[in-house]
């Protein structure tokens, strides 16, 4: 065994390095026996440093192991890193399955449930309703005034005052610039719907808004709400909107008779255009009638001339070997045919020649003459 | 000696971790930060991410949410520009832009920034409605209405003041909620009734003149339409006539032998139904009575 290096010590005085060449190397002393509480602490200690080192290796894994994490399906995630995203661009969205990040405080999961459909209801021009009205769409008494604040309701173009809502439903299209540049996306929607409300409502008279023109009263509303909400890239996607539009309670009676007068007007209007066509139907038919019956009497008129002609020259050699005879002839034989016919027939009493005689009649009305048959009195 | 090297790790980790608890921040993407050393302004931090600082009482660190905000102003009544009452809810989205100033101005406290932003809104709100008439809220076309100006004014009135005193950027503001006053509102009403009034006694008069002028139209027309048939009946008939008039030239051979004939037929037509006869016994064939009986006489028949 070599002598242990002896201390370079130039500098000390003579008597001590004397003192370190004249001490002989201490000789091996034997030590004493340590007692057993000292053995037991130092075996406690020994023990607790090993639960110590399980723990912090425990610790260590389960700080690791609170990393992992799952996106489920109708949701994405964001990781931030220190407060700032991780990734760039679409890659800053996880989408839905098993991830792993670093735990708090170095990466914090933001998920955001993209695929849940929301809505958002603008009520602040609508009639002041309890939940429970709401729900079972009653509808409040007819007062003759609104209060400020209290009853909503909506200011037409022609001055007039409407009631109105809307109901949006909408997704999150941009998952990063809706959670990280809005802090009350719900109420800014709101306030967006009930201002295109109002803009709707400006725009409109009160029978458009509320019967005439409802269709394009419910796309005015529907394209200002997409400009607002483009404007503040609010990171949604319209789904649906259901606007709806009713009259103040205190004059809704007076709108209800203006739609039935227009009911009933129009049917007034039908009824005249369908009696106007009857009646020329009718006349149509009476004119057939009328130059059909020309026609028949044109008929008429030509074939009596034929026959008349043709018994005239049948008749005329006869007449004009006797003429006196044939007249007679004649006239015999159409006053047997003509008091043939007669209903009754009346003899009066002979007088002697060269006497005048007085004849009196009574002449009893037939009832059963038309207006046309009677005769002239 | 692997033992003891674990043992130094851990240590080390703790050491780490404890350290950055004390010397580390984090600036979340949605915030923004002011650091103060000793309660005097350090710094300002805008983008997300790890920080440095000293550990406090040395340095401290205030955390600002810089998200858009929503807030609303009261649904207060105003005037417009021609005289008229008007009540009127105004909302603006905000965000902070300067920690610095909205550290010194409010301390941090969105509360007191609101309430200053109350009274700077409503000022700007009403001196902006001050200047539009009522028409430039209501109007039926849309060019005429000035809904997008007077958003845009009431933003811009607020703008400046709120970023250099408040370091609140006001990204826009929009109208919530347009009024009247209860009693305008009443007057309202009535004047809706009375239009409605009117309107269903201009519907029923319309009504009842398109009526009338339905069936006076068909019934002109319908009588033009038998005055034409008639036309043309008579049209027919006469030219039956003149046909006939042709024929009737056969006539001229013997006018005594036509005007029997003619006159004969006449009479038979005339007398054809319900006629009764009044007849002079020397009017034939009657007469022939008084001839047989001349004879019967003249035979010795007597006649009583």
């Amino acid at each position: 065994m070599s002598d242990p290096k002896k201390p370079d010590l130039p500098d000390l005085p003579e008597k001590i390095e004397a003192t370190f060449e004249k001490q002989p190397a201490a000789a091996p002393v034997s030590r004493p026996l340590e007692d057993s509480s000292t053995r037991a602490l130092s075996d406690a200690l020994s023990s607790s440093f090993k639960i110590v080192k399980v723990l912090m290796v425990g610790l260590v894994v389960i700080f690791i192991g609170n990393g992992i994490f799952t996106v489920e399906p109708n949701e994405v995630a964001v990781v931030l890193r220190f407060g700032q995203p991780l990734g760039s661009g679409s890659d800053q969205v996880l989408q839905q399955g098993l991830h792993w990040s670093f735990p708090t405080p170095i990466d914090e999961i933001v998920k955001i449930p993209i695929g849940e459909t929301r809505s958002v209801s603008a009520t602040n021009c609508w009639y002041a309703v309890s939940p429970e009205m709401e729900v079972s769409g009653q509808l409040p008494f007819a007062q003759p005034s609104l209060q400020p604040g209290l009853d909503g309701y909506a200011l037409t173009s022609d001055g007039n005052i409407i009631h109105a809502k809307a109901i949006a439903q909408y997704l999150i299209d941009d998952p990063i610039s809706f959670e990280f540049n809005f802090l009350q996306v719900e109420d800014l929607l709101e306030n967006a719907l009930n201002n295109a409300l109002l803009f709707a409502s400006a725009q409109f008279s009160a029978d458009a808004a509320l019967y005439k023109d409802r269709l394009a009263f419910k796309e005015k509303v529907r394209m200002r709400f997409l400009q607002s909400i483009e404007k503040a890239n609010l990171g949604i996607q319209l789904q649906s909107l259901d606007v709806q539009t009713f009259p103040p309670m205190f004059v809704k009676e007076a709108f209800e008779l203006v739609t039935q007068t227009e009911q009933s007007v129009s049917q007034m209007r039908n009824a005249a255009e369908g009696d106007a066509s009857s009646m020329l139907r009718r006349s149509e038919g009476q004119a057939k009638a009328i130059i059909s019956e020309g026609l028949t009497r044109s008929n008429l008129i030509t074939s009596r001339v034929v026959a008349d002609a043709k018994v005239f020259n049948q008749l005329l050699p006869h007449f004009e070997a006797n003429p006196e005879f044939f007249r007679k002839r004649l006239i015999i034989e159409g006053m047997g045919r003509v008091l043939e016919n007669a209903q009754d027939t009346w003899l009066l009493p002979g007088v002697k020649e060269g006497a005048s005689q007085e004849l009196r009649l009574q002449l009893n009305r037939e009832p059963t003459l038309t207006g046309e048959d009677q005769p002239e009195e | 000696m692997n033992k003891h090297t674990i043992s130094f790790a851990t240590g080390i980790i703790l050491l780490l971790i404890f350290a950055s608890i004390l010397f580390c921040f984090q600036v979340r993407q949605s915030e923004v930060a002011v650091v103060t050393t000793f309660g005097k302004y350090s710094r300002t931090i805008s983008e997300p991410g790890l920080q440095y600082k000293m550990p406090w009482p040395i340095q401290k660190v205030y955390k600002f949410d810089n998200r858009l905000q929503n807030f609303e102003r009261k649904f207060e009544q105003t005037t417009t520009g021609d005289a008229k009452p008007l009540i009127i809810e105004v909302y603006i989205g905000w965000k902070i832009i300067d920690p610095r100033i909205f550290l010194e101005r409010f301390n941090g406290d969105i509360m007191k920034a609101e309430q200053n932003l109350e009274s700077l809104v409503r000022d700007a709100k009403n001196s902006v409605i001050g200047q539009h008439p009522f028409s430039d809220l209501i109007s039926p076309r849309e060019e005429e209405l000035k809904f997008d100006d007077i958003e845009t004014e009431i933003t811009a009135a607020i703008r400046a003041e709120a970023k250099d005193s408040y370091g609140i950027e006001v990204a826009f503001a929009g109208i919530k909620q347009l009024g009247l006053p209860q009693s305008n509102t009443q007057k309202v009403f009535e004047r809706m009734r009375e239009d409605r009034q009117r309107l269903v006694k201009r519907y029923q008069g319309e009504g009842e003149r398109q009526s009338m002028e339905i069936r006076a139209r068909a019934d002109a027309e319908s009588k033009r339409i038998l005055n034409e048939a008639r036309a043309e009946a008579i049209e027919i008939e006469g030219d039956a006539e003149a046909q006939a008039n042709e024929y009737y030239k056969v006539f001229q051979q013997n006018p005594e032998l036509a005007e029997l004939l003619l006159g004969l037929e006449a009479l038979e037509a005339a007398t054809k139904e319900k006629t009764t006869i009044v007849a002079d016994p020397s009017t034939p064939p009657f007469n022939l009575l008084r001839e047989g009986a001349s004879a019967m006489q003249g035979s010795g028949v007597s006649d009583n």
